[in-house]
């Protein structure tokens, strides 16, 4: 009860002391609370976007099949198809159409894939697309489009969100597209500036011959089996390049966690400009501090009790910070949803991205910012109270007031 | 009855071994008998300031020995010493060594923090020193904007705080007129009734002629000349 009632005096005094000197407190909380928000920041945008595209690659084909020639990749025969089939532990292979499709309107290029949208049209994914309900029945099947978020948004500005006539200088006539839906925002990572166009749409606005792909995807159920399979291909086909699942899992996580490495680097110069500005600032205790430490001693405060406080108002000091930057740093990532730094994170394309962050604070960063802030900094503060602490209590004495 | 405060041959240096070194005390005996005033007289740089900081437990003699209430203390490790301070000791600086930016209450109730008092409890003591010296009207004021006679009864209030048996003053009426210098002693033959032992570091006549002091101790070039 006596050392609850002590410990609660001491506390109450750290705070006491922290208010007394509040324009010294303020600044160092306002560049320590800036650094944990800029460092937390970074930390849960990669740990955020890592598990997004972690969880989204779970859909890549477990093989991805391209065909390289002259060092460039060309279409695939049709034929291979059913080769591939034949080896023992695959269990589908199938044909897919993709390319670019350059919008002058919008000065930009977009990712065509074509595919039955029937398959589109049922089950799960047609949970994830707004339907253009107003349409009326397409006589033309095979010119039927379902496009991303971000080519929605600009093609409605240009009033051509139901309807698009695609054209190349090469071509003969138009050809005339119906949006027959839109993907929703949440699945704009994976969608954003994608078309998606019925297959026989697909092979004309790509100049696909019938008996080519652009590429296959080959569906391996048992992942132990996945680079023996892939193995195979290669020496079946010795100019199929073989990429598999875990590979661009692999490259993403690298290519996250180097863009994370690059800013926290950038980053660790200006925590360590803090630390020479904490350093300055807590070692260099002022005459004030260093008579009230004095005068505490002389009233018979035990070193220790007086170190107790500093330390209370370092913890007190650095905590509140670090939870304010923490907290600063998850409203900015996730309510403002990261503005500027996404930018470097996804890049600077044309359109970006506006998917949706999830909130997914990990442990472990906390952890992270907590070791690197709050306990360094009391550690700092702490040395030169303790230095002042262990001087004579007699030299209060000869201090005039 | 047992000596409340003694020193046994008493010795300090500073600076050791240098160019610089002095004697502030050398071989000081002192016995000061428990429920009595005491002054220690002497010019300016006899000594004065640093016998009492030696008995005040503020600084460990180099040789010899102080004994409070029967204990051998200055030899003790600091952290026992304090311990023994705070318990009987209240100890009014000259420069009274208030934290100017705190109320008068915050600065009163400063000793008790670490002894674990809750605190109404704190409120209630620093109340009742500051009623005995007449201040409690100043009691949310901050120091600073007191005046150097209202400081001054601070400073002893927060000595008395905690209520020490011992309570040593170092030159308590340099700031004073010659009012306030007859209530401070006017206060201190009060406690010394309620049987507190006192003891002052002075120069001012008016401390060291007052009929209620029992012994006067002159100090001169660090030594004791009566
Ligand atoms: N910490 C110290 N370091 C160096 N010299 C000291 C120290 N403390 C005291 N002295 C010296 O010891 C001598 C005695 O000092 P002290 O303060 O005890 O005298 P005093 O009798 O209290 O004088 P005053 O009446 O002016 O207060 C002085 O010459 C002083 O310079
Ligand atoms: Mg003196």
């Amino acid at each position: 009860m006596e050392w609850l009632e002590k410990q609660k005096n001491l506390i109450d005094f750290s705070i006491q002391s922290l208010i007394r000197r509040f324009s010294k407190n303020a600044l160092i909380l306002i560049i320590f609370v800036s650094l944990v928000f800029a460092v937390a920041s970074v930390l849960f945008l990669t740990g955020s976007l890592t598990s997004e595209m972690m969880s989204s690659s779970e859909e890549l084909p477990d093989i991805t099949v391209q065909r390289i020639l002259g060092g460039r990749q060309v279409n695939i025969p049709a034929s291979y198809q059913d080769r591939i089939e034949t080896l023992s532990g695959v269990d589908a292979v199938e044909g897919r159409l993709w390319g670019y499709y350059y919008l002058s309107e919008l000065q930009a290029n977009f990712t065509v894939f074509g595919m039955d949208l029937g398959q589109l049209e049922e089950g799960e994914y047609q949970k994830i697309i707004n339907w253009n309900a107003s349409l009326p029945k397409q006589n033309n099947q095979d010119f039927r489009m379902i496009i991303g978020q971000g080519v929605y948004q600009m093609l409605k500005k240009l009033h051509s969100e139901g309807s698009y006539l695609f054209f190349q200088p090469s071509w003969d006539v138009p050809l005339p597209f119906e949006v027959i839906g839109h993907f929703k925002a949440e699945t704009s990572l994976q969608s954003n500036d994608l078309l998606v166009i019925q297959t026989e749409g697909a092979r004309m606005v790509l100049e696909i011959p019938e008996d080519e792909f652009t590429d296959m995807a080959v569906h391996v159920p048992n992942p132990e089996e996945v680079e023996t399979i892939a193995l195979k291909i290669r020496r079946m086909f010795p100019e199929l390049r073989t990429v598999t699942k875990a590979q661009i899992q692999r490259t993403y996580h690298s290519v996250f966690s180097w863009k994370s490495g690059f800013v926290l680097t950038t980053l660790l110069a200006s925590l360590f400009a803090f630390l020479i500005l904490i350093w300055d600032k807590a070692s260099g205790l002022s005459a004030e501090e260093k008579r009230e430490i004095g005068i505490l001693k002389a009233i018979g405060w035990d070193t220790d009790v007086i170190l107790k406080v500093k330390l209370w108002e370092g913890l007190i000091l650095s905590g509140s910070s670090c939870f304010l930057g923490i907290l600063l740093s998850y409203a900015y990532i996730y309510w403002l949803e990261a503005p500027v730094l996404r930018n470097i994170f996804i890049g600077w394309s044309t359109i970006y991205p506006s998917f949706e962050l999830k909130p997914e604070v990990d442990l472990k960063y906390v952890m992270l910012i907590v070791t690197f802030s709050v306990v360094p900094y009391s550690a700092v503060t702490i040395f030169p109270a303790w230095k002042a602490a262990i001087t004579d209590a007699d030299t209060i004495m000869r201090n005039t007031g | 009855m047992i000596d409340a405060l003694e020193a046994v041959d008493v010795t300090k240096v500073y600076n050791q071994g240098k160019l610089s070194e002095v004697f502030p005390v050398i071989d000081v005996s002192l016995k000061i008998q428990g429920g009595s005033m005491v002054v220690l007289k002497g010019p300016s740089g006899s000594g004065k300031t640093t016998l009492l900081a030696m008995l005040g437990c503020h600084v460990k003699p180099n040789r010899g020995e102080v004994i409070l209430n029967g204990k051998k203390v200055s030899k003790l490790p600091e952290k026992f010493m304090n311990a023994h301070k705070r318990d009987h000791i209240g100890f009014i600086f000259q420069q009274f060594q208030l934290i100017p930016d705190l109320c008068v209450m915050d600065n009163i109730m400063l000793p008790l923090l670490p002894m674990g008092i809750g605190r109404s409890r704190q409120i209630r003591l620093a109340e009742k020193q500051l009623e005995f010296l007449d201040l409690l009207h100043r009691k949310q004021f901050k120091v600073r904007n007191l005046s150097g006679g209202e400081q001054q009864r601070v400073a002893i209030a927060r000595a008395l705080v905690n209520h020490p048996n011992i309570i040593l003053a170092d030159e308590p009426t340099a700031h004073l007129d010659s009012r306030l210098t007859d209530f401070f002693l006017k206060r201190m033959k009060q406690l010394k009734e309620s049987g507190h032992t006192i003891v002052m570091a002075s120069h001012d006549p008016l401390v060291y002629d007052n009929p209620d002091i029992d012994q006067v101790v002159e100090m001169k070039d660090g030594r004791i000349v009566s």
